[in-house]
């Protein structure tokens, strides 16, 4: 069995003259909650699209479970399950409906655990899908998802435009019930605090490129901001400077590794370091993706970078 | 599964369909049950009684066929549902032979229901000589002479399947309902003008689509209905298996 969850090699889509996705090699380990963040546009939809067999790669492969499109996709859509971004379901239909009309398709469907999502997410299950609040209609596609008995779920931003007690609770089924169970969670969100509440994986995707694939506490424990002033301050060339920033006479510089050696050679050039400060998902995200940046390749877990100025 | 979700979608038209007919029905038998106690109606009236009662059955069916041929795996894809739909682990042919034959299987009722309203009332009317006339056994060999009451049928399955099986396969093509519609009404009425224009300025005659002409004036067939009916059977096929193919290759 493989280590992976999911697995994309050079997965590519093109729509005319665009390039959605673009040579985007994922690896997404067993178990994991892995956050798939970029900005809008940026790919992740097209990418959960591909990996669920609605849109065909223009070059490239998945394998899902170790399983691969399209000659297993059945098999992987029966082990997947999978909220799409739009939560729509049929209108007319109460969740019980849904409930009964989700039962055949799912050997593993569980009655039992429907009930027990129904009565802890608090969902009218008598009311027709129509007449559901949003937060309702995204606990309803949650609960079919979950009692499906899906090795994996592929969530596409699950939370957009809920508020924060649903999404409390959202993200305490997922975390508490499903993944503590060794299960894998693909998520794609906009909402990076919630992301970072709850994954362990995290994979930045921009302009269809991976930027990043990385563990949470690696991030964590890689990514500095080095504050330095000083005349003359050298430009970020080193592969491990993702981007800098520079304001009157202090140039921050956004480090991937090796920070303290970073800061020791400034100093060697003449700076005074002020400051060598760890950052959250939501900082190295936004230097990531940010508009300055020029040039970015990304493959795993890899980011390399050569950044200019945003003076 | 999916079969019960198509009926949930269509159960409206289907009884709106049922409740229009039985007013039509008690309207008419009431006329006639009166105009029989005048004139005292004969039962020679075979003729006329099956081209009314098929002509009205096969429109009802055409209207039918619009209303469920645009309802299908393509407009669920363009109400959003279509993400949820074809993400059941099931082949995507599955959804379209699935909404296809129920589709069919409610056009095919709601015709014998017509057909056997609209005849039980005529005998009710006019009286059992009417059936007389009628011939039950199929003769292919034959020129389709409007007692030939299994012939008329199936011409009438076979039109209303080729129209519906049109519109399915727009709309699945299309991934819209409308668009479905109105480009088969186009194709249909096209057809329909280019075939007379062809008839008036240049004599020649293509296959009519309206088979109501067959059962108002049995006109001969184009050609003989052991050929035809195949034909126009491979045809009505063609149409969700086109959809297949269509469904399979799209981006949802």
């Amino acid at each position: 069995m493989s280590d992976y969850a999911i697995t994309t090699s050079g997965l590519t889509k093109i729509y005319a003259e665009t390039c959605a996705v673009d040579g985007l090699d994922l690896h997404v380990p067993r178990g994991s909650i892995y956050g798939f963040l970029g900005r809008n546009g940026a790919g992740k939809t097209t990418t959960i699209r591909m990996l669920m067999g609605l849109t065909r790669p223009t070059s490239g492969a998945a394998s899902i479970l170790g399983l691969s499109w399209p000659q297993d996709g059945l098999a992987i859509l029966s082990q997947t399950g999978y909220i799409a971004e739009k939560k729509l379901l049929f209108e007319s239909m109460t969740g019980n409906e849904l409930a009964r009309f989700n039962r055949p398709y799912f050997p593993r469907w569980s009655d039992e655990l429907a009930a027990k999502y129904a009565r802890q997410l608090e969902i009218p299950m008598d009311r027709a899908f129509k007449k559901l609040s949003l937060g309702n209609r995204t606990k309803l596609c949650l609960l079919l998802a979950l009692a499906q008995g899906a090795e994996l779920l592929i969530l596409d931003e699950p939370t957009a435009g809920l508020d924060p007690v649903v999404m409390d609770e959202l993200l305490r089924v997922l975390v508490e019930d499903y993944a503590s169970e060794g299960r894998t969670i693909f998520v794609s969100s906009h909402i990076l605090a919630e992301v970072e509440k709850v994954a362990d994986w995290i994979g930045v995707i921009h302009e269809g490129k991976l930027l990043l694939e990385a563990g949470l506490e690696d991030i964590r424990a890689e990514y500095r901001r080095v504050s330095a002033s000083g005349n003359n301050l050298p430009a970020g060339r080193s592969p491990q400077v993702v981007s800098m920033r520079t304001s009157d006479s202090i140039t921050e510089y956004y480090v991937r590794r090796d920070a303290e050696q970073f800061a020791a050679e400034l100093k060697r050039q003449g700076a005074t370091i002020l400051d060598i400060a760890p950052l959250n998902l939501e900082q190295v995200f936004l230097q990531l993706v940010r508009k300055e940046t020029l040039c970015t390749s990304g493959n795993t877990g890899e980011t390399h970078a050569a950044l200019s100025t945003s003076i | 599964m999916y079969l019960r979700q198509y009926w949930r979608d269509t159960r409206r038209p289907f009884y709106i369909y049922l409740s229009v007919l039985l007013l039509f029905v008690l309207i008419w038998l009431t006329g006639m049950i009166h105009a029989n106690r005048i004139h005292r109606i004969s039962g020679n009236l075979w003729e006329p009684t099956v081209a009314i009662t098929f002509v009205v059955t096969l429109l009802c069916a055409l209207v039918m066929t619009f209303v469920l041929g645009n309802n299908n795996v393509g407009s669920e894809i363009q109400k959003g549902t279509g993400d949820f739909l074809l993400t059941r682990p099931r082949p995507r042919h599955y959804f379209v032979w699935a909404g296809w034959a129920a589709g069919m299987a409610e056009i095919v009722a709601l015709m014998t229901i017509s057909a056997v309203v609209a005849l039980g009332c005529s005998t009710l009317a006019v009286g059992p000589a009417l059936w007389r006339q009628a011939r039950w056994t199929i003769r292919l060999n034959t020129d389709g002479p409007i007692t030939n009451v299994p012939l008329i049928a199936v011409k009438l399955v076979l039109l209303a399947a080729v129209i519906f099986g049109l519109i399915y396969f727009l709309t699945v093509l299309f991934k819209n309902a409308a668009r479905g519609v109105v480009t088969s009404l186009a194709i249909v009425f096209g057809y329909y003008a280019i075939s007379e224009v062809l008839k008036q300025w240049a004599g020649i005659s293509l296959p009519a689509l309206d088979f109501a002409q067959h059962v108002i004036t049995p006109v001969p067939w184009y050609l003989a209905p052991r050929v035809e009916i195949p034909v126009w059977t491979i045809l009505a096929l063609a149409f969700p298996f086109g959809a297949q193919v269509a469904l399979n290759r799209a981006d949802i």
